[in-house]
């Protein structure tokens, strides 16, 4: 984990509800529920914030609308269980690091995947 | 609980023919399992395992239609220029929207100078949960004419299946996927635990399941796959060597005969029948049951 300029990561973490540290990471990226956001300092979780995904029933092409909402959010990472094929592309372009996580894995439990 | 789809790549293989069998097979072996038809443009799963009671028929509604209103409009037309889709057009004094082009995307609300214009909600397609007639829940959808929502319409079809799974604590929930390889069969794969490719023996069907392959491949998702209608062609062999080296398991043949074309317009899972085509579906059965259930 390489901390940004300001000594704090942002961690989006697909989400499946409002159930901040104790949720369990979607395995949809584009379209789930919530994202989970993390702000992490000295490898410690220091802020829990939960956002509505804003394009989960998108008519179409959700996983791209989803990378943008994400890189606007200044995220450093993204976390979920699954990325499709063009949100996989987008977020390749993107200065946000992707990482997939096991199915049924808890918000509290991501940091052990970031490296 | 695991999560088990029928995919194919090309249409017409046999996803649907196989996957009323599948199911009929599994609660004849007891496994609690509940049916989700993902193939929300063309959903023909009902047709093999009917419905003998509707619990709920909703509307989902997520798409956005933009609609006028006449009496506000000032005619300046600045709403037909401003659409990227054409879908506004001068009709007789009126700026008229044509429902069927119309994104949603609220460009024309933007621009209109008198506030005629509004953004509605409107329907995307009918969700339906009830119980097959062999007992097993069932879920399907069906995507209203002209809309394209599908991959959000599937979402919703699984998400209403794992709803229902929990709550009964099925061991498995069987997936009857879209053709293709586009929104909806992506929507159908994300977090699936195996995904079973019908194929037949023909080229254009090589070609389909290589490419729902790769999508099944980026998800992490095993695979295996089955020759439907292996009997009406050589091309049999090429297939199973071409799909075994791209790195999925060959589950079995099933080979055309007369009970599929009786199963199908009689409306029945094949497996029903005693038939060689049913012998074989029994014997890919248990072959995917010993795959995919032990994952």
């Amino acid at each position: 984990m390489a901390p940004t300029s300001s000594g704090k990561l942002r961690v989006a973490v697909a989400t499946e509800g409002a159930g901040g540290l104790e949720d369990i990471v979607s395995v949809r990226f584009g379209r789930c529920p919530t994202f989970t956001f993390l702000e992490v300092e000295n490898g410690e979780i220091v802020n829990v914030e939960v956002k509505q995904n804003p394009y989960a029933m998108a008519p179409q092409g959700a996983g791209i609308a989803v990378v943008q909402f994400i890189i606007s959010s200044g995220a450093n990472y993204v976390v979920a269980g699954a990325f499709g094929p063009n949100a996989s592309y987008a977020l390749s372009q993107a200065p946000v690091v992707a990482i997939n996580v096991p199915p049924g894995t808890r918000v509290k439990d991501v940091l052990n995947y970031l490296r | 609980m695991i999560e088990v789809a029928v995919v194919s790549g090309k249409g017409g293989s046999g996803k649907t023919t196989l996957a009323s069998s599948l199911a009929f097979l599994l609660n004849e072996e007891k496994i609690k399992i509940v049916v989700a038809d993902a193939d929300v443009d063309t959903p023909s799963l009902h047709f093999l395992l009917q419905l003998k009671e509707v619990i709920s028929n909703l509307n989902v509604n997520f798409s956005r239609k933009a609609s006028l209103e006449e009496a506000l409009c000032s005619k300046c037309m600045k709403c037909v220029y401003a659409c990227q889709f054409s879908a506004i057009t001068i009709t007789g004094n009126f700026p008229k929207i044509d429902n069927y082009l119309c994104e949603g995307c609220g460009a024309c609300k933007i621009v209109c100078p008198s506030s005629a214009i509004k953004i509605e909600e409107t329907t995307t397609g009918k969700l339906t949960v009830g119980v097959s007639k062999y007992g097993f829940p069932f879920v399907t959808a069906q995507l209203e004419l002209g809309e394209h929502n599908s991959g959000a319409l599937v979402d919703t079809v699984r998400s209403k299946a794992r709803e229902i799974a929990e709550k009964n604590g099925a061991d498995l929930i069987l997936i009857d996927g879209a053709p293709g390889i586009g929104c909806p069969v992506t929507s159908t794969l994300v977090g699936v635990s195996y995904a079973i490719i019908v194929t037949e023996p023909t080229p254009a069907s090589e070609d389909g399941a290589k490419r729902v392959l790769e999508v099944a491949k980026h998800f992490g998702i095993k695979s295996g796959f089955v020759v439907n209608k292996a009997n009406i062609s050589n091309y049999r062999e090429h297939i199973v060597s071409a799909l075994e080296e791209q790195g999925s398991e060959y589950l079995g043949d099933i080979p055309l005969d007369f009970s599929v074309v009786k199963a199908l317009s009689e409306g029945r899972p094949v497996a029903e029948y005693d038939s060689v085509a049913s012998r074989a579906m029994r014997k890919v059965f248990f072959r995917i049951k010993e795959v995919a259930l032990k994952l």
